[in-house]
């Protein structure tokens, strides 16, 4: 299974470097890929039809429990089917859209690398392999979105979108952590979802449940994370198509319906997603309605719809579940096509704008007609599947018992009201009125571009004639992964009679008509600049950046001294904390002074201690270093006298070696500075706090680890597990040679920068 | 900073402190030494002469590259943890050679990995002391 994840990467690397050269082989070959690879998937449904489940592992990191493990049941199926065959579509769309940019290549590339990260994300087995590809899939967004990067809006909105879904993606990590440390269970979906109710005993439940919420709020753009979804529509059109309709977004949405069985019956987690899923939903319409930009009306829309998706999953049972999973379908194909539609009136009209276009039904007849159905199936015209979805989440929620679920119901009614409205919006305007472009020469686009949204567009209207025989039995089975013990019962039909929820579904379609012809009225509200997301997302952007100043400045100001004070302060603050905290266990005892002090012991106390007398009156550098030194060897003697050698051995050469880098650079050092009393008794006291943590620490730690498993570890195995006898460089080369790395990584790291300073040439103002 | 006892003493120092740096090294397994230890003092006599005769008098006479060498060195470090990956156990684990080879011991990847501390070592001292002593 991890092959076709592999596949698609080394498709986007193919396609980054082969597309200019080859373009129509590596396209050839990518379609194949592509098919090859929903031909594979295909032929796990008669197994995932019977209801089981294919998991395949490939070890990464055994000894933390972390896999490549993969997962297919009915819920991934699902989803690696849209994401595959939406991107088997929007491949070829984009291959005609994308002919005439230079940048093609890269293109293709990312959207490929992009889908890789989004199949890998719903097929993965494992919390924190799914997390390394979410994080992939915000990354690649990241570079999507930001396709015209000599546009400074589409700059803008792919950092916006970062900052966001990837900001999300930390709280994700952290929840995910709390989900493996609650349970027990490590990181293992599938044990994970064997059993459900482990999570509910732990005390993590709340905070785990809020950090993945936000997670997936973040990602599927909802309220109030919203406002990067339409910003990102500056992306490449058949970019909006692909992310934000049919996967990226929906990432988050598949997210908690992975996890819902885990969490299912916790009231933080059905009114959280409830709540969130309902005002986004509500508001995500209303904000459409008022928009003039098809993309943005499409991207308010989705956002809308994904609020349905949360919210249904809220109020939770089998059959909200199963009215959402053909909704995720039917929004799918319809916002799909759709997306794929204003990208070839842009690029057939050169706008976007629904006042500036008009008598589109006759120029370009086929885009009109994929617009047509697929709105349709928006506003949820019988017969198409728009409307069996519809239909499913009005009956799931009126026969619903939580007691949110009528309120729901009335903003479903509401947002549904508001779809119908701007579908009339799009169509009367964009096509049927005849206006300024009746005499412009607009063509068709070309035939991949109609090609896509046609099919999308049908597929949505040959669906909802048919939906038992077409699309139940995927997604009977999608909908029976949330609830692995119970039988699937979705029984999807176009016609169910003359019933109240047929009523409703007519209602909504008359107060969409009735919103429209309102349309002057509603889209006269104000909203306050102060309460847009987007106007506060800015607010939080400065409020940082001069955060970011304001500490450097106070901070970074120059001063050697001050930068090492600040550390020593922090230093000793941080160390005084859990030293008061813990006082109780370690009192000192009272002999403690007179215990077995030796000669030489005494020898180096009273060395160190005229010396720091001295270091006080003197005030040359060349002094002071000198008697650095005999501090420094003092504490070599020491460290013998205390059976360290290694310690010894090492504090002695970096003793050497510091006199003669002071003694080097000494006649360059500028004349003693500090002359202020005052400055003197600041330093003073930051140096005695500062020796008073190290003293206490020193103290606490020797007195606490006489029992420590660590130091019989290390003394047992140095010789037979690291074949030395010295078990201070077996640490250090062996046992935790990863640390050692890191270390000297660090010490690069001082000597690149130290290059950079000394070899810095002081800026002149004057050039 | 001219100094003839220093210079002519250094004729002699180098190569005893290179001499004493890899036996140092080369013990540090089962005694006091290693590869931190040995690249401090492999870069003392580097240091003095340095400060004897200045970057250029140094660099005429030693032909080192010491941000290459600690480049190097880190390179070497994290390869010889890699080994292991290839082999299908977590990064970083030991691998030995059975055989004893005379006068070294046994050699296995922490040697390579400790050879990398000690480029590392002597190659940032050595740049820092070069830096500072380039007029």
């Amino acid at each position: 299974m991890h092959y076709i994840i592999v596949a698609i990467f080394a498709g986007s690397l193919l396609s980054a470097f082969g597309y200019r050269r080859y373009s129509k082989a590596v396209f050839a070959g990518l379609v194949l890929t592509l098919l090859g690879i929903i031909g594979y998937l295909f032929q796990w449904l008669p197994d995932i039809l019977q209801g089981e489940r294919v998991v395949s592992t490939i070890s990464w990191i055994p000894s933390l429990g972390i896999h490549f493990s993969f997962l297919l049941d009915g819920l991934s199926l699902f989803f690696a089917l849209l994401i595959t065959v939406f991107g088997l579509l929007i491949l070829s769309y984009s291959h005609r859209y994308m002919a005439k940019s230079a940048e093609r290549p890269a293109f293709i590339g990312y959207l490929l690398f992009f889908m890789g990260a989004m199949v890998g994300l719903v097929l993965s087995a494992n919390l924190i392999s799914l997390f390394l590809f979410w994080e992939l899939t915000s990354f690649s967004s990241f570079l999507l979105i930001g396709f015209h990067h000599h546009n400074e809006a589409a700059r803008r909105a792919a950092r916006q979108s970062l900052l966001v879904t990837a900001g999300g993606g930390l709280a994700l990590m952290a929840g995910f952590i709390l989900l493996s440390i609650g349970t027990g269970g490590g990181y293992d979906i599938v044990q994970l979802l064997a059993q459900p109710k482990a999570m509910i005993d732990s005390p993590y439940l709340h905070a785990a449940i809020l950090l993945i919420a936000i997670g997936a709020f973040t990602k599927s753009a909802q309220f109030p994370f919203h406002f990067w979804l339409p910003n990102a529509m500056a992306a490449p059109t058949p970019v909006s198509a692909f992310l934000h309709s049919a996967t990226m977004v929906k990432a988050g949405v598949y997210l908690i319906f992975r996890l819902h069985p885990l969490f299912e019956g916790v009231l933080l987690w059905e009114y959280l997603l409830g709540i969130t899923g309902a005002v986004t939903m509500t508001w995500g319409a209303f904000k459409a309605f008022r928009q003039d930009d098809i993309k943005r009306i499409l991207a308010y829309t989705t956002i809308s719809a994904l609020g349905i998706f949360f919210m249904m999953t809220g109020v939770g049972g089998q059959e909200a579940i199963n009215a959402v999973m053909v909704y995720v379908l039917a929004h799918a194909l319809y916002k799909g096509a759709l997306f794929l539609a204003a990208g070839n009136i842009d690029q057939q009209t050169g706008t976007r704008n629904i006042s500036d276009l008009s008598d589109l039904a006759r120029k370009m007849p086929y885009t009109a007609g994929a617009v047509i159905l697929s709105t349709a199936s928006m506003a949820g015209v019988i017969p198409f599947l728009g409307f069996v979805g519809k239909e499913s989440l009005y009956h799931a929620l009126y026969h619903h018992s939580q007691d949110m679920a009528l309120l729901y119901l009335g903003l479903l009614f509401l947002a549904g009201a508001f779809f119908t409205a701007v579908t009339l919006e799009i169509i009367l305007h964009a096509f049927l009125k005849k206006g300024t472009l009746r005499a412009d020469p607009i063509k068709e686009a070309p035939f991949l571009m109609v090609l896509a949204p046609l099919l999308l567009a049908v597929l949505g209207l040959l669906t909802g004639l048919m939906p038992g025989l077409t699309v139940e039995p995927l997604l009977k089975w999608a909908a029976a992964s949330l609830y692995p013990a119970d039988p699937p019962t979705m029984q999807l039909k176009l016609w169910h009679g003359f019933n109240l929820v047929l009523l409703l579904s007519a209602l909504t379609l008359v107060a969409g008509v009735v919103l429209y012809l309102w349309r002057k009225g509603i889209q006269r509200l104000r909203q306050p600049y102060w309460l847009k997301a987007d106007y506060l997302y800015n607010q939080c952007l400065s409020a940082t950046e001069s955060l970011a100043r304001f500490s450097t400045d106070t901070l970074q100001n120059g001063l050697l001294r001050n930068y090492i004070a600040i550390i020593l302060l922090t230093f000793s603050v941080l160390l005084v904390f859990p030293l008061v905290e813990g006082r109780a266990a370690y009192a000192i005892p009272s002999d403690f002074l007179l215990r077995d002090l030796q000669i030489y012991e005494v020898v180096v106390l009273i060395f160190v201690t005229f010396a720091v007398i001295f270091l006080f009156k003197t005030r040359s550098r060349l002094v002071v270093t000198a008697t650095f030194g005999i501090i420094g060897y003092s504490i070599a003697l020491a460290y013998t006298v205390f059976s360290a050698p290694d310690v010894a051995i090492t504090q002695f050469l970096a003793e050497t070696l510091t006199l003669i880098l002071l003694i080097i650079i000494l006649h360059r050092l500028p004349s003693y500075t500090l002359k202020k009393p005052i400055a003197r008794i600041k330093y003073l006291t930051v140096s005695l706090l500062f020796g008073a943590a190290m003293a206490v620490t020193a103290f606490v730690m020797l007195h606490q680890s006489k029992d420590s498993d660590l130091e019989r570890f290390f003394l047992e195995n140095s010789v037979s597990q690291g074949k030395g006898q010295n078990a201070v460089n077996v640490i250090l080369v062996d046992f935790r040679a990863l640390d050692t790395l890191g270390e000297i990584t660090v010490l690069m790291i001082t000597m690149i920068g130290i290059i950079g300073l000394l070899t810095l040439k002081p800026f002149s103002p004057k050039r | 900073m001219k100094t003839l006892i220093l210079s002519t003493l250094l004729k002699v120092l180098t190569p005893l402190f290179i001499g004493f740096a890899l036996y140092m090294f080369f013990r540090g397994h089962n005694n006091p030494g290693g590869g931190f230890i040995a690249g401090l003092i492999a870069s003392i006599p580097f240091m003095l002469h340095a400060m004897v005769f200045g970057y250029e008098g140094t660099t005429r006479v030693f032909k080192i590259k010491p941000k290459l060498l600690a480049s190097i060195g880190l390179l070497l470090a994290l390869v010889s943890g890699l080994f292991s990956v290839f082999n299908g156990q977590p990064f970083m684990s030991p691998i030995w050679i059975e055989e004893t080879v005379p006068l070294i011991g046994k050699i296995g990847t922490p040697i390579f990995f400790d050879l990398g501390v000690f480029l590392v070592v002597f190659g940032v001292v050595l740049q820092i002391t070069f830096l500072l002593t380039e007029e």
